[in-house]
């Protein structure tokens, strides 16, 4: 019976001790700082606006379509750089230019046409080159006459010919790369 | 032999070893329900934390805080243990919560630069520190701030983990003022007045700055308030410091009285002929009376400066009905190419005799900058009073010509940044290639048909179809004197066309079109060709028997 007795207690001993093994917990950080992880706060390109719609390069360009309406003018024909279509949309004062891709169309160029629309930064056609300047900085390169902004994955192209603006493009870089 | 005899047990020990057991097992089971639900101690990394009662639960158990404890009695940034109380079902527990800082400080050295004499803080020669702990900042020697020179300084950073990092930076004691403050506008002080009372400089000359590569004019820089760094070589030391110029003087402004129609927008620059100020000045204007009506007021002009001096004037403003509709001017020679932009709003003036900004629109919905043509464009202007004048012009679309010799002219002077003296052909071949992929962007548009037209709106526009790319390189080729040809693919296959070249070995394919595959098209033989675009709609299908020379 003493024997038992022992037993028993030295069982419940073991199984005591062992309900408390691993009784520390070390918690890993939460809330840490995703500052650099935010995907919100990643680079993004000029963005051409037009009333309450934003036209982002490389976007789909359905949606841009379907809030712009019906265009002035439209053409189609074989891409000579990509596999599909390249269509080009003429609306009142600028043009949207469309390359095809596995997820849509999407926005390849937005060309402005005249000084009726500006940027979102203010830039019109026929403004003068210290305008450029101003608005966007000196860090560009330059091709010829033209000032080429990059940021974001994509590029503005701004032309000056006799110090005034000339053309003002929003253009994708995605089928700038090569071997 | 005597048996032994066993003993009888009485049952009333029986009872009780019975009940003792029974007890020591349900304490037992009760201790390990108990155990089972929370962790008796928890450790974390001081830090930004939520604590949840999630952190407490073992094995997936339901635990909340008790509502007597708030988690933000807990101080994450300083280590040490805090009671932590909590539910689990119907057990009430007291877990110990660690904060500690196993972490050491992280920062980085900065260079500082003081005058002799005057000492800085050991945080001061430090930046960016991390750490999720307090720091304290120590110097591991005192530095000698008496001795002008450079001097190692080492400083140790403890946080209240007890962890520590040592971090060496530079200290430079100098002879002069690290800081000169001038008001702007005032003489521009010379460099022997940085120089502190009692020093004695030999040498000392202002050196360029590192970012323009020009030395400063004091006299240019204490026009414009703010801080100017400076450098200067005093006797071999180089030593960085400031021209703080203030600006604690009000603008001055000359008024002028305004006339303008009932509804104008009274801005306050309408007032003002001339401002003087060392900065950036912001106006604004209070009136006496309401603008709707007509009549004459004074009113209070003020002026602020960037640095946040004010003054104020008065001016006499006149509000007079405006039945005169604005006049607009110019216009009649509008013109535009196809393919380029038009600006409608540079070539008219529009003037209204009470309204300074009358708003203009233009009506250009009849234009099509896409085909040669005359169109219908009309003017709109109104001014504040609602009054409105229409102009009617029309805008001429103009196909462009270019000369061969205007787009060689072009193509010659591309590359003269493009090819080097004694480049081989080849040579010249990649880098026209390399020019145009990086240079010209690809856009498709109608087809110009014109190949000088094709050729300038790659040299010059930078954008185009294939069409495009195939008559900037025949140009940039030919201007280079490299043997070229056009191809372009069988009518039943994707329309599409290149060049060929030829350097003496044979002809050789020149595709300069961006493919969105990124393939590499300079100076191809057919296979390659092939192969590097065999997935892609057969875009170099080309008939042999037209081309029975190409490599």
């Amino acid at each position: 019976m003493k024997k038992i007795g022992f037993v028993l207690l030295a069982l419940c001993l073991l199984l005591f001790a062992a309900s408390c093994q691993g009784d520390v917990k070390v918690i890993e950080k939460s809330g840490e700082n995703a500052a650099g992880n935010d995907p919100a706060g990643a680079a993004e390109g000029y963005v051409f606006q037009t009333g309450d719609l934003s036209i982002a390069i490389d976007s789909l360009a359905e949606p841009v379509l379907r809030a712009l309406g019906e265009p002035k003018e439209y053409y189609e024909a074989p891409s000579c750089a990509f596999e599909g279509l390249d269509k080009i949309y003429t609306f009142e004062h600028f043009e949207v230019d469309c390359y095809p891709s596995p997820e849509g169309d999407r926005i390849q160029t937005v060309f402005l046409m005249d000084d009726l629309v500006a940027t979102a930064e203010g830039l019109r056609i026929g403004d003068d080159s210290a305008r450029v300047e101003a608005l966007y900085g000196k860090d560009c390169s330059k091709v010829g006459t033209e000032s080429v902004y990059t940021k974001g994955g994509m590029k503005m192209k701004i032309m000056i010919e006799d110090g005034r603006v000339t053309f003002i493009t929003y253009q994708s870089c995605a089928s700038d790369d090569f071997e | 032999m005597r048996r032994k005899r066993r003993r009888r047990l009485r049952p009333g020990f029986v009872a009780f070893l019975f009940i003792f057991s029974f007890l020591i097992v349900g304490l037992t089971v009760f201790l390990i329900l108990y155990n089972s639900r929370v962790y008796s101690r928890v450790e974390v990394e001081a830090g930004d934390v939520v604590l949840t009662p999630a952190d407490f639960s073992k094995n997936g158990s339901e635990v909340s805080f008790d509502p007597s404890f708030s988690p933000d009695s807990v101080d994450f940034h300083t280590p040490g243990e805090y009671p932590v109380k909590l539910r689990s079902g119907i057990f009430r527990y007291t877990v110990s919560l660690t904060v500690k800082d196993t972490v050491p400080p992280v920062a980085r050295a900065v260079s500082k630069t003081v005058s002799r004499g005057i000492t800085c803080a050991p945080e001061d020669l430090v930046d960016e520190m991390k750490d999720e702990t307090k720091v304290l900042y120590t110097f591991e020697t005192e530095p000698d701030f008496s001795t002008p020179g450079v001097k190692k300084v080492t400083v140790i950073l403890t946080d209240l983990g007890g962890n520590v990092t040592r971090v060496t930076a530079d200290l430079t004691v100098i002879p002069l003022y690290t800081v000169l403050e001038r008001e702007a506008g005032s003489e521009a002080p010379s460099p022997a007045d940085f120089v502190l009372p009692g020093e004695t400089v030999t040498e000392l000359s202002l050196v360029e700055e590192t970012e323009s590569g020009t030395v400063p004019s004091l006299a240019d820089l204490v026009r414009t308030p703010g801080d100017h760094p400076i450098r200067f070589l005093a006797d071999g030391l180089v030593c960085d410091c400031v021209l703080r110029v203030n600006d604690t003087t009000p603008p001055v402004m000359t008024l002028r009285d305004v006339t303008c129609g009932v509804g104008v927008e009274v801005k306050p620059e309408l007032f003002v002929a001339e401002v003087k100020d060392a900065g950036e000045v912001l106006f604004s204007v209070e009136l006496s009376a309401p603008s709707d009506q007509p009549g004459t007021q004074r009113v209070t002009v003020r002026a602020k400066d960037a640095a946040g001096n004010e003054s104020a004037g008065e001016a006499t403003l006149t509000l007079m009905v405006d039945t005169a509709a604005p006049e607009i001017h110019g216009g009649e020679s509008l013109f535009a190419y196809v393919g380029k932009t038009v600006s409608f709003l540079s070539e008219v003036q529009v003037r209204d005799d009470l309204d300074p900004a009358p708003t203009i629109e233009v009506d250009s919905s009849g234009v099509n900058l896409k085909q040669e043509g005359t169109y219908p464009v009309v003017y709109i202007a109104t001014d504040a009073a609602g009054n409105r004048a229409e102009k009617r012009v029309q805008i001429t679309v103009f196909r462009e010509q270019y000369s061969e010799e205007e787009v060689l002219a072009t193509a010659g002077k591309i590359l003269e940044g493009v090819l080097k003296p004694g480049m081989s052909d080849r040579e010249k071949v990649d880098a026209i290639y390399y020019w145009i992929r990086a240079h010209v962007s690809y856009r498709d548009s109608d087809t110009i048909h014109d190949w000088l037209l094709a050729a300038h709106q790659g040299l010059v526009n930078h954008w185009g179809d294939c069409s495009v790319f195939q008559m900037t390189s025949r140009a940039l080729l030919t201007a280079a004197g490299i043997e070229n040809r056009l191809i372009d693919t069988l009518p039943l296959y994707e329309m599409h066309c290149w060049n060929l070249v030829n350097i003496g070995e044979g002809w050789y394919h020149f595709d300069t079109t961006a493919f969105f595959t990124g393939s590499n098209f300079c100076y191809v033989d057919t296979a390659t060709l092939l192969n590097r675009s065999g997935g892609f709609m057969s875009s170099h299908t080309f008939d042999r028997d037209r081309y029975p020379d190409v490599m």
